[in-house]
């Protein structure tokens, strides 16, 4: 795949999808502090890297529609939201997905007539992490089902951190999980990619241990008795020790 | 050689896993830096400043163009938020002169714009004591 625009993105706010009001995404920042541990025997600077961060912030057009912007955002809760932007909308496509607190809500009507906004999300207790889409974008799940396999070639051993965020669902429970596999045919959960059942709009972020084993093969498991279920999916698989 | 431009250069940056990467064709800008510290040591019998060099310093700053080909720039740099290791980034200017460091990642920040452009930058910093030296 060659350099690519963000023509096509998506971004998704605790089960709200607020692509179609969004103009721009300003920031998608995953940073680290850096500590100064240069010691006297050295003529040259030494650093290791210390507390981590993570932010994700755009640009919003008004829109008071159902389930639009202003649903997603106006209540500016004290809890901790989930922010995905999506790098397209494909099974295996980028994510950048956060857990979070959303700072603000701000909105300036300019002496044209326009109305734009600008929100905020800074990291919460884990940072910015960049992973792959589980999902095709929002897929809807009818039913109990496996999603598309992904193969990244090799197992890795660093654990994983995984983001669920459920749009709708028709009516039962879904239960979404994070499975792998040696040899893309018997799948197992991921300890501790199991998310908890859900019946309608939610969110979710889960961690492995550090140490856990990824296997070489990973998809989206749904089951449940349930009806329609609308869901995004995105997994980050660690490359090395934090 | 003669006065050249900045054409035709290299940027090698390593992936979490310690392989360097060539991910030059996704890079649009290069910002490097290797200052030293300095020491203000002027006596009170001299007229002029006195000075003297302290620790040696090395930054570098890309920025680029989003690229998720297998190991170009997003594969390289997505690690960085949630992992610690050292990464060798080495330039090579024409000539051919090399810097090559040992560095931390500190921010891999990706920018969507208005108009559709997807651009990301990365920092870096000199981790492991080494003078940057110039090959």
């Amino acid at each position: 795949m060659a350099k690519q625009a963000g023509l096509g993105d998506n971004l998704y706010v605790s089960g709200f999808d607020v692509s179609g009001d969004v103009g721009a995404v300003n920031t998608v920042r995953g940073t680290a502090a850096v500590l100064d541990v240069t010691g006297i025997n050295k003529s040259a600077r030494e650093r290791i890297l210390g507390r981590r961060d993570g932010e994700i912030s755009f640009n919003a057009w008004w829109d008071t529609a159902t389930d639009a912007m202003h649903d997603a955002l106006s209540t500016l809760p004290t809890t901790d939201r989930t922010v995905l932007y999506l790098r397209g909308t494909g099974v295996n496509s980028p994510v950048a997905m956060l857990l979070g607190k959303q700072i603000n809500y701000g909105w300036d009507r300019g002496d044209d007539g326009a109305l734009a906004g600008t929100v905020q999300v800074l990291s919460n207790g884990a940072p910015l992490e960049w992973g792959v889409q589980l999902t095709a974008g929002k897929q809807a799940f009818p039913g109990a089902a496996g999603g598309t396999v992904i193969d990244d070639l090799a197992a890795t051993a660093f654990g994983a951190a995984a983001y669920l965020q459920v749009f709708s669902v028709g009516s039962g429970t879904a239960i979404v999980a994070v499975q792998d596999s040696a040899d893309n045919a018997a799948f197992a959960d991921v300890t501790g990619l199991v998310f908890s059942g859900a019946t309608g709009r939610t969110e979710q972020r889960l961690e492995t241990i550090r140490t856990a084993t990824l296997r070489r093969f990973v998809r989206v498991n749904v089951t449940g008795t349930f009806t329609n279920a609308l869901i995004s999916v995105g997994l980050a698989r660690f490359q090395a020790a934090i | 050689m003669a006065k050249s431009s900045g054409l035709a250069m290299a940027v090698s940056v390593d992936d979490a896993t310690g392989t360097p990467r060539n991910i030059s064709n996704d890079v649009r800008s290069v910002q490097v830096g290797t200052p030293r510290g300095v020491q203000d040591v002027t006596g009170v019998d001299k007229a002029a400043m006195e000075r003297i060099l302290l620790t040696a310093d090395g930054t570098v700053n890309l920025s680029g163009i989003w690229n998720t080909a297998p190991n170009m720039s997003h594969a390289t740099l997505s690690s960085i938020p949630s992992t610690s290791v050292n990464r060798t980034v080495a330039l090579t200017y024409p000539g051919p002169a090399v810097l090559s460091m040992e560095m931390v990642g500190t921010d891999y920040s990706v920018s969507r714009g208005e108009n559709g452009e997807l651009t990301w930058s990365a920092p870096f910093q000199l981790a492991n004591g080494a003078v940057p030296t110039w090959s």
